[in-house]
């Protein structure tokens, strides 16, 4: 195994020295093998992850096949370009004179622009950027093209007012309406460098010999054609008099200093020198480019290298390049080790107060001072000029996320039990589901009063005119401001650059897109108040401002008095959830006049929701989760009584409750049992119970709530299994009349466990004893000796006393920590069930796939949102690799690095023998007990379509900007065309019809808390009672082994049938092949009796079954035979 | 397969045998399943089953129970007994307790065993026409389904305290009884040598009390053998011994 491993290893090392690989002969690569397996030791992470990333690299580099066919095509181009003949003069304000195939790529402002232009072609054609140093990406590599403008081209004050802009716009449109006429030439568009809505860049398609190949044409001055400190970021290049359209040219003396409008030319002026720099600098040096490429793929994955401010590539590249010269790294270090230095310098780092600077040459005085731009700009990063800021556009927030993710991606590095190269590489982080709220400006065009509320119209003349980018770093600001200590990060979407036709104009500013991203702390994001500095302090009076009217005094029980925001006074945790977007509204609509938003963040409540009303006055459903306490409360009442007993024959030694909503799971928790309605007193006076009468429509559900008691130890149990369930039903009647002798309670015993009504709740309580279950292991065999045999009855009880109760503690203990756990899971389970696949996916399952998230984020951290969760459980359930690998929930961090391999390498030994979903557990690392039986591989299969497709569904909706609010329930509406036959039920027998989707208002729905059901304060109500279910039963006892039955037991209002093809194959006439079936004379030329199945007579039955359920039964396919 | 598909006038119809019999579940229902049934023959004989008078009956849909069976199966001759099970079996299965069933009978479609008090009335039944269906279900005797089912089901569910004591409290004497005698048998045979001459020790002996013999156990003592086994062997006793580990470097 290791020599094939170290063989492989040497691959890359061949790629750097090809003179060894001749030379060496055979046997002397054997001796090498050690060291080059101590080398990956050393120099990486561990022997696999360099594997890893070698197999990577080679995916993503380019082939030297690719690489000739496109330096072709760059020698056609090039040659093209170099050839173009010269153009008339023509004015520079007019472009009239433009065909029409090609429209200027500049957004029209209505200013006159003076001057000439006068086409000339290039004097020069470089390649630059990430093709030509050998770090570009597949499967979409661009090659960049550097078009050198001669310097006769400009005339001496083009730097002023957008006539440098406007030169090199047209410049570029003669370029495109020219290379359109080639052949070659396809798809050619216009694209923003950068996202930068000055400064347009020209895309396009060359066909050479094989592939396609796109280049994006880039335009620069000649060397020497401006001074740069004619671009010092102090200084001024467009006149106010212009910008506003007055005719006077009058120099005022106070013009704003323009650092974006320079910065922007400057980008093209030091385009060349940096372009040297980098190449020079990633000469020979391998392991420096392919660390780069790990770079580079780990921001793609963040979707952090695209759009306007982002953090790109050539900002990575000039990163590393200015760590190599600071000597933080060296051209030995092997690519795993620049990825992993660079990440950690990175998250050592913070641009926003002092950034790197690239510049060794201090020495010119016009220089600017560092100082001037780090108050100029959100980020510095200065290059090699010492003029430019490479990070102009990147707001503070965008820099801070790069930051978390450097500091994100250190931490997985270290941590041996996670899969880091998988989650550092291979895993998409997407906006959408790294952020727990999200919101859209969904009127852009509002952000123009931000500039004038925010005052901001000399910077908008340094953006030329771009508002959306003038007001962002402040919005972003002003959001830190307010939400503060509420949140761990805020961030812009990095939206990809658009591209559009040459014939069009440029997209207008109002159909950009601004969403933001917010990523809550959970100490204090859900505090119902916003508790400012004292009175008397200095810093009230500007709290007071920046919160005006909406800040209050307020004593606080620590005698504080403090300037206060409150933000709601309701008390539920769905409400608090979502108080960011109370703060967020707050601010955008009192300091930036934006009031459209359309915030998402608790778009999926809804499903967990009920439409309960109650007589309680303060009575609040929410989301459920205070009824979880409630519930849990109650239970803590009865524990109390419980251990408190009189003359048991044996004590309680522990009381664990195993029903989900222990662990915070359940979907609906119980409500107060006051339903009373529908049912009746039992004729006979012994039994407590109301039952429920076939005539009228079903109570609504109560569900019990179950509790397993262990007993003490003793040696009076008898050791013969059918002595002990004798004895143990003995003790549950002893059991039920205590309690109801000593607490009055009403109850209802049965052989293995007593219902009891507590509080309005229904507890199931269970005897439990331990040794059960080895007694029901116990084997003797005929010569006497006892045996331990598992067996389905023992497993199943182990997995109900034994582990189920550890497993409830673990997943409370996450709720405790997380409380968005109780959510992302019921979302979960919710969304399995309405998929009608709640009945062939074990809930326990489930929880686990979601505790997972919490114990192993992955490339995130925690969500702190339910609905963040749901997406990530989807994303989960979508892309996990269920066939090759274990799901390993390492719940409470007992699992260390060695059992994961562990854990992984047992699976792998015997795969065909583990179940398809095999999730591990501390408890249960080699087993998977929980998924067993189910599910099996075809619905694993359908799972995981449905979860890919949904996944899709709702992040579309999530990133829709629109006035129209998209419907999120969509996705929790199954597709039932695809079964045989459907039974539609009858709404009124359904006693979960409360928690349906899309529930009729019309439909009962009695209030809690009914003061007329006082009488029945000693009864029981109708309990564990759903006919649906009872149905489901029959029918999967009956039929189980022709079709599976597809349910919603969350109100599903019909019930899918799926027939197994196998069971329906005729077959031959003998005792064993009558069930269900009947004879029928096949025709295959002589007549012979075969057995079919009697299907009309199946639907029929299902319609007997279900008699006063069953509205209809439906079937969809007529060819089943 | 053979051909042996008669179809005679009178609308009978017999496949290998079986008569086969079409029932429907009320006597609006237009379709339904088919019987197939045939007198019981086996080899071994079984007074519960005999088989000149017993009636073997296959496919019997699910909502059909022993009372709807006797129903419309005693117009052919007094039935003495009906047993039904999930298939073919060569011992009958059958529930002692009401409580605690140590026999899980499946739901689904049965086989029955429907024993007459005279054999004439299984050649009636076996006579029956093809197109006269059985109804399972009529209004003199209705076979309860769906939310009526439930609701009474619900309401059945209430376990009698009582009675259950009382269950408990036989079964229990009798094995206390049980226990007892093994007890008592075991103290008497304390001590007396059998046949062969072994005496047998168990854990009710007073002065030997004997090991439970489990399979954990036997593993535990015959590693004590080998243990013993392996302190008897001599190592590095002999001179090619002392060599032998010395090469290979196990020698301290």
């Amino acid at each position: 195994m290791k020599r094939r491993h170290s063989n492989e290893d040497n691959g890359p090392k061949d790629e750097v020295e090809p003179l060894t690989e001749d030379a060496v002969p055979e046997k002397k690569t054997k001796k090498i093998d050690k060291g080059t397996l101590k080398d990956a030791e050393n120099l990486f992470h561990s022997n696999v992850f360099k594997l890893q990333i070698t197999e990577l690299l080679n995916e993503v580099q380019l082939k030297g096949k690719r690489i000739s066919r496109i330096n072709e095509c760059i020698k056609d181009l090039k040659s093209i370009l170099l050839h173009l003949t010269r153009g008339k003069e023509h004015d520079l304000g007019d472009c009239s004179w433009l065909s029409d195939k090609v429209k200027l790529p500049l957004i029209d402002h209505g200013r006159t622009i003076k001057g000439k232009f006068k086409f000339l072609p290039p004097i020069d054609v470089q390649e630059i950027g990430s093709f030509s140093t050998g770090t570009c990406l597949r499967p979409n590599p661009s090659v960049d093209f550097q078009l050198t403008i001669p310097k006769e081209f400009f005339q001496p004050k083009d730097y002023m007012n957008h006539r440098y802009i406007q030169k090199r716009a047209l410049y570029l449109s003669v370029i495109a309406l020219k290379l359109q006429k080639q052949e070659a030439v396809q798809n050619v568009k216009f694209s923003y460098q950068n996202g930068n809505t000055l400064k347009p860049i020209l895309a396009l398609d060359y066909k050479g010999d094989g592939k396609e190949v796109t280049f994006h044409l880039h335009v620069c001055p000649q060397e020497g054609t401006f001074k740069y400190s004619r671009f010092h970021i102090n200084k001024n290049n467009v006149r106010r008099s212009w910008f506003n359209g007055q005719e006077s040219e009058e120099v005022s003396s106070e013009e704003p200093a323009t650092p974006h409008y320079n910065t922007a030319i400057l980008q093209d002026l030091t385009m060349t020198s940096n372009n040297q720099c980098m190449k020079s600098a990633l000469q020979d040096a391998t392991s420096v480019k392919e660390g780069i490429s790990l770079l580079r793929i780990w921001l793609q994955q963040r979707e952090l290298d695209i759009g306007h401010g982002g953090f790109s590539g050539f900002i990575m590249s000039m990163y590393v390049i200015y760590l190599l010269s600071r000597r933080k790294l060296n051209k030995m270090m092997s690519n795993y080790q620049i990825m992993r230095n660079t990440l950690l310098q990175l998250a050592k780092e913070n641009w926003t107060e002092e950034g790197p600077d690239l510049c060794g040459d201090k020495s010119d005085p016009n220089q600017p001072m560092t100082d001037d731009f780090q108050q100029m700009f959100n980020c510095v990063f200065l290059d090699l000029t010492g003029y430019v800021n490479l990070c102009s556009e990147m707001t503070k927030s965008t820099f801070l996320r790069v930051k978390h993710e450097a500091e994100l991606a250190v931490k997985i590095l270290e941590d041996k039990t996670v899969d880091s190269f998988h989650v550092l590489f291979l895993m998409s982080v997407k906006f959408t589901r790294k952020f727990e709220h999200i919101f859209h400006i969904t009127c852009v065009e509002e952000l123009k009063n931000t500039v004038d509320k925010l005052n901001q119209h000399d910077r908008l003349l340094d953006y030329g005119g771009n508002y959306v980018h003038t007001v962002i770093p402040d919005v972003m600001s002003l959001l830190q401001r307010a939400l503060d200590k509420r949140i761990d990060l805020v961030q812009i979407k990095q939206y990809p650059v658009t591209q559009w036709d040459i014939d069009d104009t440029p997209p207008s500013l109002e159909d950009q897109k601004v969403t933001v991203g917010i990523s809550l702390n959970p100490e204090f994001a859900f505090s119902s108040i916003d508790k400012g500095p004292p009175a008397d302090s200095p810093e009230a009076k500007e709290f007071r401002e920046f919160w005006g009217e909406k800040s209050e005094l307020r004593r606080f029980k620590d005698s504080s008095i403090t300037e206060t925001v409150p933000w709601t006074t309701e008390k539920s945790m769905d409400r608090r959830r979502i108080i960011c977007s109370y703060v967020v509204k707050e601010v955008l609509r009192r300091w930036a006049k934006v009031t459209r938003i359309s915030y998402i963040g608790d778009q999926l409540d809804k499903v967990l929701s009920l439409p309960i009303q109650s007589y309680e006055k303060n009575y609040v459903y929410g989301t459920g989760e205070e009824q979880h306490s409630a519930l849990m409360q109650s239970y803590d009442n009865l524990c109390k009584v419980l251990r408190n007993l009189k003359d048991m024959p044996l004590t309680i030694n522990s009381i664990q409750g195993t029903s989900p909503v222990f662990r915070f799971t359940e979907v609906f928790p119980a409500l107060p049992a006051t339903f009373f309605y529908h049912a009746k007193e039992s004729s006979d006076k012994k039994d407590l119970r109301l039952l429920p009468q076939s005539d009228k429509p079903c109570p609504p559900y109560t569900a019990v709530t179950k509790v397993k008691c262990l007993l003490e130890d003793s040696g009076h149990w008898p050791d013969d299994k059918d002595a002990f369930r004798r004895i143990k039903a003995a003790l549950h009647i002893k059991f039920g009349e205590i309690l109801s002798d000593q607490h009055d309670l009403p109850v209802a015993i049965n052989i293995d466990h007593v219902d009891v009504r507590f509080e309005d709740y229904v507890f199931r309580l269970e005897l439990q004893y331990l040794r059960e279950i080895a007694l029901l292991k116990k084997v003797t065999s005929p010569d006497g000796m006892v045996k331990f045999v598992d067996n389905d009855e023992a497993l199943r009880l182990e997995q109900d006393i034994k582990l189920l109760p550890i497993l409830t503690s673990t997943l409370h203990g996450i709720q405790q920590k997380f409380n968005s756990f109780c959510g992302s899971v019921r979302l979960a389970k919710r969304w399995i069930s309405s998929q009608l696949l709640a009945d062939h996916v074990p809930d326990i399952a489930v929880e686990l796939m979601v505790a997972y998230l919490y114990t192993s984020p992955g490339p995130y951290t925690v969500p702190y949102n339910p609905l963040t969760g749901f997406l990530r459980f989807l994303h989960l359930v979508a892309t996990f690799d269920w066939k090759m690998s274990p799901l390993v929930v390492n719940l409470n961090a007992e699992l260390k690095g060695e059992d994961y391999s562990e854990i992984t390498s047992h699976f792998t030994k015997s795969r065909t023998s583990h179940p398809v979903m095999f999730i591990s557990t501390p408890q249960d690392r080699f087993q998977s007990v929980w998924t067993k039986k189910h599910p099996t591989p075809m619905i694993l299969q359908r799972l995981v379509i449905l979860a890919t497709e949904c996944l899709q569904i709702i992040e579309s909706q999530i990133g829709e900007i629109g006035p129209s609010v998209p419907d999120f329930k969509q996705i929790f509406r199954p597709a039932v065309d695809d079964f045989d036959l459907l039974i539609h039920l009858r709404g009124k027998q359904l006693a979960c019809d409360r928690m349906m989707i899309d529930r009729q208002k019309k439909l009962y729905n009695p209030p809690l808390g009914d003061s007329l059901d006082k009488k029945y304060k000693t009864n029981l109500p109708v309990y564990d009672y759903d006919p649906v279910q009872k149905y489901l039963q029959e029918l999967r006892e009956k039929y189980g082994n022709l079709a599976l039955f597809f349910y919603d037991r969350y109100g599903g209002q019909v019930i899918g049938v799926l027939f197994n093809p196998n069971a329906f194959r005729p077959k031959e006439f003998s005792v064993n092949h009558m069930f269900c079936r009947k004879p029928e004379t096949s025709q295959n030329g002589h007549t012979e009796v075969v057995m079919k199945p009697n299907i009309a007579a199946i639907r029929e039955d299902f319609a007997i079954f279900g008699e006063g359920l069953v509205a209809s039964v439906q079937m969809l396919k007529s060819d089943l035979k | 397969m053979e051909q042996d598909n008669e179809t005679d006038s009178k609308n009978h119809m017999v496949i290998n045998g079986f008569t086969v019999l079409q029932t429907r579940f009320t006597d609006q229902s237009k379709t339904g399943h088919y019987l197939y049934v045939k007198e019981h023959a086996a080899k071994d004989q079984d007074a519960r089953r005999p088989p000149e008078r017993t009636l073997f009956v296959v496919n019997i849909p699910p909502y059909c129970t022993k009372e709807s069976l006797r129903h419309i199966f005693s117009r052919f001759g007094k039935i003495l007994h009906i047993h039904l099970q999930d298939k073919p079996t060569k011992d009958l299965l059958i529930n002692k307790s009401q409580y605690f069933p140590d026999v899980q009978l499946k739901k689904g479609f049965k086989v029955g065993y429907i024993v007459f008090r005279k054999p004439a009335s299984v050649e009636t039944v076996k006579q029956l026409p093809f197109d006269t269906p059985l109804v399972i279900s009529t209004p003199k005797n209705p076979v309860l389904t769906g939310v009526k089912k439930w609701c009474d089901e619900y309401e059945k569910s209430r376990v009698d305290v009582k009675q259950l004591q009382n269950e408990i409290d036989t079964y229990m004497q009798s094995y206390d009884k049980l226990v007892e005698a093994d007890k008592k048998k075991a103290l008497e045979q304390e001590g007396v040598p059998d046949e062969d001459g072994w005496v047998t020790v168990t854990r009710h002996s007073k002065k030997n009390k004997a090991v439970p013999r489990t399979e954990a156990m036997e593993s535990k003592l015959t590693e004590i053998e080998r243990k013993k086994k392996q302190n008897m062997e001599l190592k590095n006793f002999y001179t090619f011994q002392s060599r032998e580990t010395k090469r290979n470097g196990k020698c301290l």
